[in-house]
């Protein structure tokens, strides 16, 4: 991926920054709290817990396995009717498990399609070759925020009482981690990559007009960045949408004007590689909604000599190790994030028409 | 599946009665029994004569332990609980069917599909064994078990496992794949697991909203056949319902005529006729594609006088080794005829 990096904070003082940043954030939202709305923090982070309880989940273990089997359970009990792709991937010989579901729109079967997505596998921390890659990793942030708070967007959407003019497609995304520790193409974005396939055969893909990927988030102190590889009108829909319930200050801080800057003397493109990027490569307008900046711990930032680390004391540099877990993260941010989403809600259907 | 017409859950029968053209529901039970006014079930009179001798087939048994080993397989699927499209279960069985099938050497073929008017994602997985042609045999059955969910009559809406149901097609299936692997035949055999053979609606609702792996294998293969990518089906020997401990295959009416013949001269050669064709119904099943489009097949089929069928009662407690290990009899004493019929003799 390609991103900034923060200082690791030492887990001792974690409290200490947090009450800090909660106490200068508290004039505009309370502290780790988000807007009112509709969504629900409290059942979110339970999805969450349930998640986290089944232990470290990557792709082809048993226990994400199990994550789907609650996620498909929880979807049926809301009267949904969520659906599995799944096939076993020929090089890796692991089960693929994509799960969506659809919540009807005004033309179920052949309207446009909004979709909102995350990925619910966690990074492989066994068996690599280098001992340090090896620990028990259960990805609460990474692999767990996000797919809990996308259950819990399901009930919200599917309670509400005016159904949504597109079709929405909730899509939980298998194999999202690199199978190698490090960064690799060849072993990454997997189960996005069948899946739109799959749905370039079934004639599904032209009718996906919106794109919307969560990622890392549950973080008690949430921010998200402005990723390059998103759409601007996607971008700017959430900006508008958090100005109007007053967390504008969550969003787009990173990457900094300097950065910018810095990669653009450098020719390098600014942007995260994750699944909204396979979207994007099949032709549909993406936005990527991500806590990442400065989360990615000194040791697996790729340093140059006399290169200061990317750190940030108000963000703990969590990314990929035994940080990213339960006391991470808060109900709030849940709930927070995913008011934001719904407070998107009508722009996100207007973008999906083509009204925007 | 289905019995005859619009035969469904054990027991409606619309009979298109009155001047005015309105439909009256009339319940009949399958069992073959008359459905009160004295209205019969559709094609339910045997048609092969069992009295007349045919020219005999050379038994050829499962091996000992095929029944055994099938049964374990039943048990396995069954603890996996409701296998119909989407749920954990249904997960469960298509790694578990892969797994198995790879055991034996055998690359698994998966399709998978989001049907457009349903908006379910259904898999059919398949196997081959490549013989010395081209033209195959289909060994089929359906994975998928019958939805209990969701169905506005709370009576329909229950813990279904389809032991018998579901899973015992695929159990024979798995047993037969080692047997298959290796030898070499003639004929190519394709071991088949279709999904999506249960009707959505609880009473069986004609074509449309059942048998949507078997419809889509069959348009597959018509696309592939028209652009000379694969070579024909020779026949279909289709197994649904082979298991339970009183096994009785009916005498299919919808199958091939000359494919139930085999079928019978199967079961006189192994000695069990007793099991075979006592009663005969038509069954709406995954053969039907294959009929409509003129491919023969035959479905071994116990569903004419099955108290289990679509009922909590299908379960590994009323499922039998020994009738899975007939089946196979049936099935291995079969193949070489529908191979002399079917491949041989036809070019």
């Amino acid at each position: 991926m390609v991103a900034a990096a923060p200082r690791r904070t030492p887990r001792s003082s974690r409290s200490l920054a947090a009450t800090a940043t909660c106490l200068v954030l508290a004039a505009t939202t309370a502290c780790g709290g988000g807007p009112s709305g509709p969504v629900d923090g409290a059942r979110a982070h339970a999805h969450l817990r349930t998640m986290v309880g089944f232990g470290p989940r990557p792709f082809g273990s048993d226990a994400l396995a199990k994550t789907a089997d609650h996620i498909t359970a929880e979807l049926t009990k809301l009267g949904l009717s969520p659906q599995r792709h799944e096939l076993v991937h020929a090089k890796e010989k692991k089960t693929i498990r994509n799960l969506y579901v659809q919540i009807d729109g005004e033309d179920p079967q052949q309207g446009p399609i909004l979709m909102l997505a995350a990925h619910y596998d966690t990074k492989l921390a066994e068996g690599h070759a280098d001992a340090k890659c090896n620990f028990p990793f259960v990805g609460a942030i990474d692999g767990g925020g996000a797919p809990a708070l996308l259950l819990e967007l399901a009930r919200v959407l599917k309670e509400r009482p005016q159904k949504p003019r597109p079709n929405v497609w909730l899509y939980w995304i298998d194999a999202e981690e690199s199978v190698d520790w490090t960064w690799n193409d060849e072993r990454a974005l997997l189960g996005s990559q069948a899946f739109c396939a799959f749905l370039g055969e079934q004639k599904i893909l032209p009718r996906v007009k919106a794109f919307v990927l969560l990622d890392l988030i549950g973080d008690e102190n949430w921010k998200l960045d402005k990723d390059g590889n998103s759409v601007g009108k996607l971008q700017t829909i959430f900006l508008d949408a958090a100005k109007e319930i007053g967390v504008q200050n969550r969003l787009y801080e990173f990457p900094t004007q300097a950065e910018l800057e810095f990669y653009r003397q450098r020719g390098v493109d600014w942007g995260t590689k994750d699944d909204h990027l396979v979207f994007t490569r099949h032709g549909v307008p993406s936005v990527l909604l991500i806590d990442f900046a400065r989360r990615i711990p000194e040791h697996l930032q790729d340093l140059k000599p006399n290169q200061k680390p990317m750190l940030d004391d108000r963000y703990v540099p969590w990314w990929h190790t035994a940080d990213d877990d339960l006391a991470q993260t808060s109900p709030d941010t849940l709930a927070a994030v995913g008011n934001l989403v719904m407070a998107a809600w009508p722009r996100l259907e207007d973008f999906a028409l083509g009204k925007r | 599946v289905s019995g005859a017409g619009v035969v469904r859950t054990s027991t409606i029968v619309a009979v298109c009665v009155l001047g005015l053209g309105a439909c009256i529901g009339a319940s009949l039970t399958h069992g073959g029994g008359a459905a009160p006014g004295g209205q019969g079930p559709v094609r339910a009179q045997p048609e092969i004569d069992r009295s007349r001798p045919l020219a005999p087939l050379a038994a050829v048994r499962a091996p000992a332990g095929f029944g055994d080993r099938a049964l374990a397989h039943v048990r396995e699927l069954t603890s996996f609980g409701p296998r119909n499209p989407g749920t954990p279960g249904w997960s469960r069985q298509l790694d578990y069917v892969t797994a198995q099938l790879q055991r034996h050497g055998l690359t698994v073929q998966r399709d998978t599909w989001t049907d457009r008017k349903e908006l379910i994602t259904f898999t059919n997985l398949s196997a081959t064994v490549r013989g010395r042609r081209p033209e195959r045999i289909l060994l089929a059955c359906h994975h998928d078990t019958k939805c209990t969910t969701g169905h506005p009559d709370p009576a329909h809406n229950f813990h279904f496992v389809g032991a018998n149901d579901g899973a015992s097609g695929v159990a024979v299936l798995l047993e037969l794949a080692p047997i298959l692997a290796a030898s070499t035949r003639e004929a190519t055999i394709e071991l088949v697991f279709f999904d999506g053979e249960e009707s959505l609606d609880w009473t069986w609702n004609d074509a449309a909203r059942a048998l949507f792996g078997s419809r889509r294998y069959v348009q597959r293969h018509r696309d592939a056949l028209l652009l000379h990518q694969e070579a024909r089906i020779a026949a279909v020997v289709l197994l649904d319902m082979v298991g339970r401990t009183d096994l009785h295959l009916q005498e299919e009416l919808y199958s091939t005529k000359g494919l139930r013949e085999t079928l019978w001269r199967a079961a006189v050669a192994c000695g069990h006729e007793r099991l075979v064709f006592q009663r005969a119904e038509a069954a709406s099943d995954d053969h039907k594609p294959f009929l409509d489009v003129g491919i023969p097949a035959v479905d071994l089929i116990d569903l004419n006088g099955n108290p289990h069928w679509h009922k909590p009662t299908d379960t590994i407690e009323n499922m039998s080794a020994a009738s899975l290990q007939i089946a196979g009899d049936l099935v291995l004493t079969m193949l070489p005829e529908v191979e002399r019929d079917h491949v041989l003799n036809r070019n």
